[in-house]
Protein backbone atom coordinates (compact mmCIF):
# COMPACT_ATOMS: atom_id res chain seq x y z
CA UNK A 1 0.00 0.00 0.00
CA UNK A 2 1.33 3.42 -0.84
CA UNK A 3 0.34 6.93 -0.20
CA UNK A 4 -0.26 9.38 -2.98
CA UNK A 5 1.94 12.40 -2.56
CA UNK A 6 0.26 15.71 -2.60
CA UNK A 7 2.63 17.02 -5.25
CA UNK A 8 0.00 19.15 -6.88
CA UNK A 9 -0.90 21.31 -3.97
CA UNK A 10 -0.22 24.84 -5.00
CA UNK A 11 -1.42 26.89 -2.17
CA UNK A 12 -3.24 26.99 1.10
CA UNK A 13 -5.96 24.37 0.81
CA UNK A 14 -8.79 26.13 2.46
CA UNK A 15 -10.49 29.40 2.38
CA UNK A 16 -9.86 31.23 5.57
CA UNK A 17 -12.24 32.88 7.89
CA UNK A 18 -12.12 34.59 11.21
CA UNK A 19 -13.07 32.35 14.10
CA UNK A 20 -16.56 32.86 15.42
CA UNK A 21 -15.24 34.57 18.52
CA UNK A 22 -13.01 36.96 16.57
CA UNK A 23 -15.74 37.65 14.05
CA UNK A 24 -18.36 38.29 16.67
CA UNK A 25 -16.03 40.62 18.56
CA UNK A 26 -15.78 43.00 15.61
CA UNK A 27 -17.88 46.13 15.75
CA UNK A 28 -20.60 46.20 13.14
CA UNK A 29 -18.86 48.54 10.74
CA UNK A 30 -15.74 46.35 10.78
CA UNK A 31 -17.83 43.22 10.22
CA UNK A 32 -19.33 45.06 7.29
CA UNK A 33 -15.91 45.91 5.88
CA UNK A 34 -14.64 42.34 6.39
CA UNK A 35 -17.67 40.84 4.73
CA UNK A 36 -17.66 43.22 1.82
CA UNK A 37 -14.10 42.49 0.79
CA UNK A 38 -13.51 38.92 2.03
CA UNK A 39 -15.71 36.01 0.94
CA UNK A 40 -15.29 32.95 3.15
CA UNK A 41 -16.64 30.11 0.96
CA UNK A 42 -15.83 28.71 -2.48
CA UNK A 43 -17.91 29.57 -5.51
CA UNK A 44 -19.30 26.70 -7.53
CA UNK A 45 -18.03 25.83 -11.01
CA UNK A 46 -20.66 27.73 -12.90
CA UNK A 47 -20.99 30.85 -10.78
CA UNK A 48 -19.34 32.83 -13.53
CA UNK A 49 -21.55 31.36 -16.25
CA UNK A 50 -22.94 32.30 -18.54
CA UNK A 51 -20.44 35.03 -19.25
CA UNK A 52 -22.03 38.38 -19.90
CA UNK A 53 -20.66 39.61 -23.21
CA UNK A 54 -20.77 43.19 -24.52
CA UNK A 55 -21.64 44.72 -21.16
CA UNK A 56 -21.19 48.20 -22.65
CA UNK A 57 -23.91 47.65 -25.22
CA UNK A 58 -26.36 45.76 -23.02
CA UNK A 59 -28.42 46.16 -19.88
CA UNK A 60 -28.63 42.68 -18.37
CA UNK A 61 -31.60 41.56 -16.33
CA UNK A 62 -29.43 40.04 -13.60
CA UNK A 63 -26.11 40.95 -12.05
CA UNK A 64 -23.01 38.91 -12.69
CA UNK A 65 -20.37 37.03 -10.72
CA UNK A 66 -18.01 39.30 -8.84
CA UNK A 67 -16.00 37.35 -6.23
CA UNK A 68 -14.54 34.88 -8.72
CA UNK A 69 -13.60 31.60 -7.02
CA UNK A 70 -15.01 32.67 -3.65
CA UNK A 71 -18.48 33.37 -2.32
CA UNK A 72 -20.01 34.74 0.83
CA UNK A 73 -20.59 32.15 3.56
CA UNK A 74 -23.90 31.65 5.32
CA UNK A 75 -22.88 33.76 8.32
CA UNK A 76 -21.89 36.55 5.98
CA UNK A 77 -25.22 36.32 4.17
CA UNK A 78 -26.91 36.31 7.56
CA UNK A 79 -25.03 39.45 8.54
CA UNK A 80 -26.40 41.39 5.60
CA UNK A 81 -29.89 40.11 6.30
CA UNK A 82 -29.89 40.53 10.07
CA UNK A 83 -28.39 44.02 10.00
CA UNK A 84 -30.35 45.28 7.04
CA UNK A 85 -30.92 48.88 8.13
CA UNK A 86 -27.37 49.41 9.41
CA UNK A 87 -25.93 47.85 6.26
CA UNK A 88 -28.02 50.16 4.13
CA UNK A 89 -26.77 53.19 6.04
CA UNK A 90 -23.15 52.08 5.77
CA UNK A 91 -23.51 51.41 2.04
CA UNK A 92 -25.12 54.80 1.47
CA UNK A 93 -22.28 56.51 3.31
CA UNK A 94 -19.65 54.73 1.22
CA UNK A 95 -21.45 55.27 -2.09
CA UNK A 96 -21.98 58.95 -1.40
CA UNK A 97 -18.35 59.40 -0.35
CA UNK A 98 -16.87 57.43 -3.21
CA UNK A 99 -19.24 58.44 -5.95
CA UNK A 100 -19.10 54.90 -7.26
CA UNK A 101 -20.65 51.57 -6.46
CA UNK A 102 -19.04 48.12 -6.69
CA UNK A 103 -20.68 44.90 -7.80
CA UNK A 104 -20.61 43.63 -4.22
CA UNK A 105 -22.69 46.60 -3.16
CA UNK A 106 -25.04 46.19 -6.10
CA UNK A 107 -25.60 42.54 -5.21
CA UNK A 108 -26.49 43.40 -1.61
CA UNK A 109 -28.73 46.28 -2.64
CA UNK A 110 -30.74 44.02 -4.91
CA UNK A 111 -30.69 40.99 -2.62
CA UNK A 112 -31.87 42.85 0.45
CA UNK A 113 -34.23 45.27 -1.18
CA UNK A 114 -32.39 48.51 -0.36
CA UNK A 115 -34.98 50.71 -2.02
CA UNK A 116 -33.83 53.68 0.02
CA UNK A 117 -30.56 53.69 -1.94
CA UNK A 118 -32.25 54.33 -5.29
CA UNK A 119 -31.46 58.08 -5.28
CA UNK A 120 -27.80 57.41 -4.49
CA UNK A 121 -27.61 54.84 -7.31
CA UNK A 122 -29.14 57.24 -9.79
CA UNK A 123 -26.78 60.03 -8.68
CA UNK A 124 -23.78 57.77 -9.20
CA UNK A 125 -25.05 56.60 -12.59
CA UNK A 126 -25.62 60.15 -13.79
CA UNK A 127 -22.01 61.03 -13.00
CA UNK A 128 -20.66 57.97 -14.79
CA UNK A 129 -23.03 55.85 -16.83
CA UNK A 130 -20.50 53.16 -17.73
CA UNK A 131 -21.74 50.61 -15.18
CA UNK A 132 -25.05 49.43 -16.64
CA UNK A 133 -25.49 46.99 -13.76
CA UNK A 134 -26.73 49.98 -11.78
CA UNK A 135 -29.69 50.01 -14.17
CA UNK A 136 -29.97 46.24 -13.66
CA UNK A 137 -30.30 46.74 -9.92
CA UNK A 138 -32.88 49.49 -10.32
CA UNK A 139 -34.95 47.04 -12.35
CA UNK A 140 -34.41 44.25 -9.82
CA UNK A 141 -35.68 46.50 -7.04
CA UNK A 142 -38.81 47.36 -9.02
CA UNK A 143 -39.30 43.67 -9.79
CA UNK A 144 -38.84 42.60 -6.17
CA UNK A 145 -41.44 45.10 -5.07
CA UNK A 146 -43.85 44.18 -7.85
CA UNK A 147 -44.00 47.77 -9.10
CA UNK A 148 -46.88 47.60 -11.55
CA UNK A 149 -45.59 50.12 -14.10
CA UNK A 150 -42.49 47.96 -14.50
CA UNK A 151 -44.01 44.51 -14.07
CA UNK A 152 -46.48 45.25 -16.88
CA UNK A 153 -43.78 46.59 -19.19
CA UNK A 154 -42.24 45.04 -22.28
CA UNK A 155 -38.85 45.25 -20.59
CA UNK A 156 -40.03 43.08 -17.72
CA UNK A 157 -41.49 40.49 -20.08
CA UNK A 158 -38.27 40.33 -22.04
CA UNK A 159 -36.04 40.03 -19.00
CA UNK A 160 -37.96 38.09 -16.42
CA UNK A 161 -41.25 36.58 -17.42
CA UNK A 162 -40.69 34.05 -20.19
CA UNK A 163 -40.29 30.40 -19.22
CA UNK A 164 -38.22 29.90 -22.36
CA UNK A 165 -35.76 32.66 -21.65
CA UNK A 166 -32.33 31.98 -20.28
CA UNK A 167 -32.64 34.46 -17.48
CA UNK A 168 -28.96 35.01 -16.88
CA UNK A 169 -28.35 36.00 -20.48
CA UNK A 170 -31.49 38.09 -21.01
CA UNK A 171 -30.73 41.74 -21.71
CA UNK A 172 -32.08 45.00 -23.10
CA UNK A 173 -30.10 46.84 -25.72
CA UNK A 174 -28.34 49.79 -24.18
CA UNK A 175 -29.52 53.09 -25.61
CA UNK A 176 -30.50 56.47 -24.22
CA UNK A 177 -34.21 55.73 -24.45
CA UNK A 178 -33.94 52.54 -22.39
CA UNK A 179 -31.61 54.24 -19.94
CA UNK A 180 -33.97 57.17 -19.42
CA UNK A 181 -36.98 54.90 -19.13
CA UNK A 182 -35.39 52.77 -16.40
CA UNK A 183 -34.30 55.82 -14.41
CA UNK A 184 -37.68 57.50 -14.77
CA UNK A 185 -39.53 54.38 -13.65
CA UNK A 186 -37.16 53.85 -10.72
CA UNK A 187 -37.59 57.46 -9.64
CA UNK A 188 -41.36 57.19 -9.81
CA UNK A 189 -41.20 53.91 -7.90
CA UNK A 190 -39.05 55.44 -5.18
CA UNK A 191 -41.27 58.52 -4.89
CA UNK A 192 -44.41 56.44 -4.68
CA UNK A 193 -42.85 54.36 -1.87
CA UNK A 194 -41.79 57.49 -0.04
CA UNK A 195 -45.23 59.05 -0.35
CA UNK A 196 -46.96 55.94 0.93
CA UNK A 197 -44.58 55.70 3.89
CA UNK A 198 -45.30 59.34 4.77
CA UNK A 199 -49.01 58.70 4.99
CA UNK B 1 -5.98 34.43 4.84
CA UNK B 2 -7.09 33.92 1.28
CA UNK B 3 -6.11 36.63 -1.13
CA UNK B 4 -8.71 39.28 -1.33
CA UNK B 5 -10.71 39.30 -4.50
CA UNK B 6 -8.86 41.16 -7.18
CA UNK B 7 -11.67 41.51 -9.65
CA UNK B 8 -11.53 44.95 -11.09
CA UNK B 9 -15.21 45.36 -10.48
CA UNK B 10 -14.48 45.50 -6.81
CA UNK B 11 -13.44 48.81 -5.57
CA UNK B 12 -11.81 48.28 -2.23
CA UNK B 13 -11.25 50.64 0.56
CA UNK B 14 -11.65 51.05 4.24
CA UNK B 15 -14.72 52.22 5.90
CA UNK B 16 -13.47 55.24 7.71
CA UNK B 17 -13.40 57.46 4.68
CA UNK B 18 -12.25 55.39 1.82
CA UNK B 19 -14.59 52.71 0.61
CA UNK B 20 -15.27 49.06 -0.16
CA UNK B 21 -16.85 49.17 -3.36
CA UNK B 22 -15.85 45.61 -4.47
CA UNK B 23 -12.61 12.40 -13.04
CA UNK B 24 -9.03 3.02 -14.74
CA UNK B 25 -12.18 2.69 -14.94
CA UNK B 26 -13.03 -0.98 -14.64
CA UNK B 27 -16.42 -0.69 -16.26
CA UNK B 28 -19.37 -2.13 -14.45
CA UNK B 29 -20.83 -5.09 -16.38
CA UNK B 30 -24.35 -3.66 -16.46
CA UNK B 31 -23.35 -0.44 -18.18
CA UNK B 32 -24.40 0.07 -21.82
CA UNK B 33 -21.98 -0.46 -24.68
CA UNK B 34 -20.99 2.58 -26.72
CA UNK B 35 -22.25 2.94 -30.28
CA UNK B 36 -19.15 3.41 -32.37
CA UNK B 37 -15.59 4.51 -31.93
CA UNK B 38 -14.50 7.46 -34.01
CA UNK B 39 -11.49 5.74 -35.50
CA UNK B 40 -10.33 2.40 -36.91
CA UNK B 41 -7.95 1.90 -34.06
CA UNK B 42 -8.78 -0.65 -31.37
CA UNK B 43 -9.48 1.38 -28.31
CA UNK B 44 -8.83 0.17 -24.82
CA UNK B 45 -11.84 -1.34 -23.05
CA UNK B 46 -13.90 1.45 -21.55
CA UNK B 47 -12.27 4.08 -23.72
CA UNK B 48 -12.71 5.50 -27.19
CA UNK B 49 -9.77 6.56 -29.31
CA UNK B 50 -9.78 10.05 -30.73
CA UNK B 51 -7.41 10.28 -33.68
CA UNK B 52 -4.82 13.01 -34.05
CA UNK B 53 -5.89 15.82 -36.29
CA UNK B 54 -7.04 19.39 -36.64
CA UNK B 55 -10.35 20.10 -34.96
CA UNK B 56 -12.55 23.19 -34.71
CA UNK B 57 -13.44 24.18 -31.13
CA UNK B 58 -14.97 27.15 -29.34
CA UNK B 59 -17.85 29.42 -30.13
CA UNK B 60 -18.00 32.53 -32.22
CA UNK B 61 -18.08 35.61 -30.00
CA UNK B 62 -17.01 33.80 -26.85
CA UNK B 63 -14.37 35.60 -24.83
CA UNK B 64 -13.41 32.53 -22.83
CA UNK B 65 -13.52 29.99 -25.63
CA UNK B 66 -13.31 31.71 -29.03
CA UNK B 67 -13.93 29.82 -32.26
CA UNK B 68 -10.64 28.41 -33.57
CA UNK B 69 -8.99 25.27 -34.94
CA UNK B 70 -6.35 23.33 -33.04
CA UNK B 71 -4.12 20.33 -33.69
CA UNK B 72 -4.10 17.54 -31.12
CA UNK B 73 -2.34 14.20 -30.82
CA UNK B 74 -4.46 11.07 -30.51
CA UNK B 75 -5.83 10.21 -27.09
CA UNK B 76 -8.07 7.64 -25.41
CA UNK B 77 -10.87 9.05 -23.27
CA UNK B 78 -13.07 7.18 -20.81
CA UNK B 79 -16.59 6.41 -21.97
CA UNK B 80 -17.92 7.10 -18.48
CA UNK B 81 -17.31 9.48 -15.67
CA UNK B 82 -15.22 8.07 -12.83
CA UNK B 83 -17.50 6.30 -10.37
CA UNK B 84 -17.68 6.02 -6.63
CA UNK B 85 -16.62 2.34 -7.02
CA UNK B 86 -13.47 3.38 -8.87
CA UNK B 87 -12.65 6.12 -6.42
CA UNK B 88 -13.24 3.76 -3.51
CA UNK B 89 -10.65 1.37 -5.00
CA UNK B 90 -8.19 4.24 -5.12
CA UNK B 91 -8.81 5.24 -1.53
CA UNK B 92 -8.63 1.63 -0.36
CA UNK B 93 -5.26 1.22 -2.07
CA UNK B 94 -3.72 4.49 -0.93
CA UNK B 95 -5.55 5.68 2.18
CA UNK B 96 -5.85 8.96 0.39
CA UNK B 97 -7.67 11.70 2.23
CA UNK B 98 -9.62 14.15 0.11
CA UNK B 99 -9.67 17.87 0.59
CA UNK B 100 -13.24 17.75 1.87
CA UNK B 101 -12.30 15.11 4.47
CA UNK B 102 -9.28 17.10 5.52
CA UNK B 103 -10.82 20.54 5.69
CA UNK B 104 -14.49 19.64 6.24
CA UNK B 105 -15.51 22.33 3.81
CA UNK B 106 -17.53 20.55 1.12
CA UNK B 107 -20.40 22.46 -0.39
CA UNK B 108 -23.73 20.70 -0.80
CA UNK B 109 -27.15 21.48 -2.19
CA UNK B 110 -30.65 20.97 -0.95
CA UNK B 111 -33.90 22.18 -2.56
CA UNK B 112 -34.99 25.57 -1.29
CA UNK B 113 -31.75 27.42 -1.78
CA UNK B 114 -31.63 30.52 -3.89
CA UNK B 115 -29.96 30.40 -7.28
CA UNK B 116 -26.20 29.72 -7.04
CA UNK B 117 -26.42 29.21 -3.25
CA UNK B 118 -24.80 26.13 -1.68
CA UNK B 119 -24.34 25.05 1.93
CA UNK B 120 -21.05 24.28 3.60
CA UNK B 121 -21.42 20.87 5.26
CA UNK B 122 -18.64 19.62 7.52
CA UNK B 123 -19.98 16.05 7.23
CA UNK B 124 -19.97 15.98 3.42
CA UNK B 125 -17.24 14.26 1.39
CA UNK B 126 -17.08 11.68 -1.43
CA UNK B 127 -18.49 9.00 0.92
CA UNK B 128 -21.36 11.25 1.96
CA UNK B 129 -21.77 13.52 -1.06
CA UNK B 130 -24.64 15.55 0.31
CA UNK B 131 -23.74 15.23 3.99
CA UNK B 132 -24.36 12.40 6.45
CA UNK B 133 -28.00 13.29 6.99
CA UNK B 134 -28.75 12.82 3.29
CA UNK B 135 -27.19 9.36 2.98
CA UNK B 136 -23.98 7.72 1.79
CA UNK B 137 -22.80 6.10 -1.44
CA UNK B 138 -23.57 2.45 -0.59
CA UNK B 139 -26.31 2.35 -3.20
CA UNK B 140 -24.58 4.85 -5.48
CA UNK B 141 -21.45 2.93 -6.48
CA UNK B 142 -22.13 3.39 -10.23
CA UNK B 143 -22.76 7.08 -9.80
CA UNK B 144 -19.96 9.52 -10.54
CA UNK B 145 -17.77 10.36 -7.57
CA UNK B 146 -18.43 13.86 -6.27
CA UNK B 147 -17.35 16.15 -3.49
CA UNK B 148 -13.80 15.82 -4.71
CA UNK B 149 -11.51 18.68 -5.61
CA UNK B 150 -9.26 19.17 -8.63
CA UNK B 151 -6.36 18.16 -6.38
CA UNK B 152 -8.19 14.94 -5.49
CA UNK B 153 -8.88 14.19 -9.17
CA UNK B 154 -5.20 14.63 -9.98
CA UNK B 155 -4.26 12.30 -7.13
CA UNK B 156 -6.61 9.62 -8.50
CA UNK B 157 -5.08 10.01 -11.96
CA UNK B 158 -1.58 9.60 -10.57
CA UNK B 159 -2.57 6.36 -8.86
CA UNK B 160 -4.52 5.06 -11.87
CA UNK B 161 -1.71 6.00 -14.28
CA UNK B 162 -4.18 8.16 -16.13
CA UNK B 163 -4.61 11.88 -16.60
CA UNK B 164 -7.40 14.38 -16.90
CA UNK B 165 -8.35 15.53 -20.41
CA UNK B 166 -7.22 18.96 -21.43
CA UNK B 167 -9.91 21.56 -21.96
CA UNK B 168 -9.45 21.13 -25.71
CA UNK B 169 -9.47 17.31 -25.66
CA UNK B 170 -12.68 17.31 -23.65
CA UNK B 171 -14.39 19.57 -26.17
CA UNK B 172 -13.22 17.58 -29.20
CA UNK B 173 -14.48 14.36 -27.59
CA UNK B 174 -17.74 16.02 -26.60
CA UNK B 175 -18.40 17.59 -29.99
CA UNK B 176 -17.77 14.25 -31.74
CA UNK B 177 -17.32 16.01 -35.02
CA UNK B 178 -20.20 18.46 -34.60
CA UNK B 179 -19.96 22.23 -34.73
CA UNK B 180 -23.29 23.10 -33.10
CA UNK B 181 -23.74 24.23 -29.51
CA UNK B 182 -24.73 20.67 -28.56
CA UNK B 183 -23.56 17.40 -30.12
CA UNK B 184 -27.23 16.70 -30.87
CA UNK B 185 -27.81 19.99 -32.68
CA UNK B 186 -28.92 23.45 -31.67
CA UNK B 187 -32.19 22.80 -29.83
CA UNK B 188 -31.46 22.61 -26.12
CA UNK B 189 -34.88 21.08 -25.44
CA UNK B 190 -33.37 17.71 -26.45
CA UNK B 191 -31.00 17.87 -23.47
CA UNK B 192 -33.36 15.61 -21.50
CA UNK B 193 -32.46 12.70 -23.82
CA UNK B 194 -28.77 13.04 -23.18
CA UNK B 195 -28.18 14.46 -19.75
CA UNK B 196 -29.08 14.57 -16.10
CA UNK B 197 -29.68 18.27 -15.56
CA UNK B 198 -32.02 20.44 -13.50
CA UNK B 199 -35.34 21.09 -15.27
CA UNK B 200 -36.98 23.30 -12.64
CA UNK B 201 -37.31 27.00 -13.26
CA UNK B 202 -35.36 27.64 -10.05
CA UNK B 203 -33.88 25.53 -7.24
CA UNK B 204 -36.53 26.22 -4.64
CA UNK B 205 -38.28 22.88 -5.21
CA UNK B 206 -36.82 19.42 -5.80
CA UNK B 207 -36.72 18.44 -9.47
CA UNK B 208 -37.08 14.78 -10.50
CA UNK B 209 -38.18 15.51 -14.07
CA UNK B 210 -35.50 13.24 -15.56
CA UNK B 211 -35.71 10.74 -12.71
CA UNK B 212 -32.86 12.15 -10.64
CA UNK B 213 -32.46 15.16 -8.40
CA UNK B 214 -28.77 14.68 -7.69
CA UNK B 215 -26.41 12.38 -9.68
CA UNK B 216 -27.56 9.48 -11.87
CA UNK B 217 -25.70 6.20 -12.53
CA UNK B 218 -23.15 6.80 -15.27
CA UNK B 219 -24.44 5.87 -18.71
CA UNK B 220 -28.11 6.39 -17.82
CA UNK B 221 -28.77 8.70 -20.75
CA UNK B 222 -28.04 8.53 -24.48
CA UNK B 223 -24.36 8.85 -25.49
CA UNK B 224 -22.89 11.33 -27.90
CA UNK B 225 -22.19 10.23 -31.51
CA UNK B 226 -18.83 8.77 -30.46
CA UNK B 227 -20.35 6.74 -27.62
CA UNK B 228 -19.36 8.93 -24.68
CA UNK B 229 -21.91 9.15 -21.89
CA UNK B 230 -22.77 12.06 -19.64
CA UNK B 231 -20.70 14.61 -21.51
CA UNK B 232 -23.42 17.02 -20.50
CA UNK B 233 -24.85 17.07 -17.01
CA UNK B 234 -24.46 14.63 -14.12
CA UNK B 235 -21.19 16.18 -12.92
CA UNK B 236 -18.92 18.93 -14.07
CA UNK B 237 -15.74 17.25 -15.32
CA UNK B 238 -12.37 18.62 -14.29
CA UNK B 239 -9.96 19.33 -17.14
CA UNK B 240 -6.40 20.55 -17.20
CA UNK B 241 -5.44 23.81 -18.82
CA UNK B 242 -5.72 27.53 -18.29
CA UNK B 243 -7.77 30.18 -19.99
CA UNK B 244 -4.90 32.63 -19.88
CA UNK B 245 -1.23 32.52 -18.94
CA UNK B 246 -1.79 34.98 -16.14
CA UNK B 247 -4.67 33.10 -14.56
CA UNK B 248 -4.54 32.43 -10.84
CA UNK B 249 -2.69 29.19 -9.98
CA UNK B 250 -5.50 28.39 -7.57
CA UNK B 251 -8.04 28.22 -10.38
CA UNK B 252 -9.12 24.97 -12.07
CA UNK B 253 -11.66 24.41 -14.85
CA UNK B 254 -14.41 21.99 -15.64
CA UNK B 255 -16.84 21.36 -18.45
CA UNK B 256 -20.21 19.94 -19.41
CA UNK B 257 -22.47 21.21 -16.65
CA UNK B 258 -24.01 19.11 -13.92
CA UNK B 259 -27.25 17.82 -12.37
CA UNK B 260 -27.58 21.21 -10.70
CA UNK B 261 -27.44 23.23 -13.92
CA UNK B 262 -30.62 24.55 -15.47
CA UNK B 263 -31.30 26.56 -18.56
CA UNK B 264 -32.51 29.40 -16.38
CA UNK B 265 -29.36 29.57 -14.31
CA UNK B 266 -25.93 28.76 -15.74
CA UNK B 267 -27.05 26.75 -18.80
CA UNK B 268 -23.56 25.27 -18.95
CA UNK B 269 -24.54 21.84 -20.34
CA UNK B 270 -23.13 22.56 -23.79
CA UNK B 271 -20.00 22.05 -25.88
CA UNK B 272 -18.45 25.48 -25.41
CA UNK B 273 -18.77 26.80 -21.85
CA UNK B 274 -15.88 26.49 -19.44
CA UNK B 275 -16.45 26.68 -15.70
CA UNK B 276 -13.94 27.83 -13.11
CA UNK B 277 -13.35 26.86 -9.50
CA UNK B 278 -10.74 26.86 -6.78
CA UNK B 279 -8.43 23.82 -7.01
CA UNK B 280 -9.36 22.77 -3.49
CA UNK B 281 -13.11 23.32 -3.69
CA UNK B 282 -15.32 20.25 -3.26
CA UNK B 283 -18.92 20.40 -4.44
CA UNK B 284 -21.48 17.65 -4.84
CA UNK B 285 -21.72 18.40 -8.56
CA UNK B 286 -17.99 18.09 -9.33
CA UNK B 287 -16.42 14.95 -10.79
CA UNK B 288 -14.15 13.86 -13.64
CA UNK B 289 -13.39 11.35 -16.37
CA UNK B 290 -9.93 10.17 -17.34
CA UNK B 291 -7.70 9.97 -20.39
CA UNK B 292 -5.50 6.90 -20.79
CA UNK B 293 -1.90 7.09 -21.93
CA UNK B 294 -1.22 5.79 -25.45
Amino acid sequence: MRTVEDSNAISDASTTALSDSAYNALPLDEQFTYNMIHAEDYSQMCDGLPVHDDEAGRIYGLTTDFFGEYSWSQRQIDFFKDNRDSVHLLMKRVIDQQGSVGMNFLYIIAKYNAVDLIPSLIDVYRKDNSNHYILTVLMLLMKANNYSDFVQSTSYKKLYSSDDSHNYTAFLTYNKANEDLIIRRATNFYNSRKQSSNH
Amino acid sequence: MMPLATNTRLVLSFLTCTALLIQQPARSPQLPVPCAPPSHTHPKPGFIAVPAGIYPIGKKGSGRNPLRTIHIDSFHISIYETTNRQFAAFVAATRYITDAERYRNAMVFEPGLGEFRWLRDSTANWRWPSGITRGGIRDLMDHPVTCISYRDALAYCTWAKMRLPTLEEWEIACRAGTRTDYFFGSDDRRICEYANVWHGRDHLKADFTDGYMYTSPVGSFKPNPWGLYDMYGNVFEFCTGKLSPTESPTLAHGRGGSWWCSKNSCHSFNSYDIGSINIHASFSNLGFRVVSPP
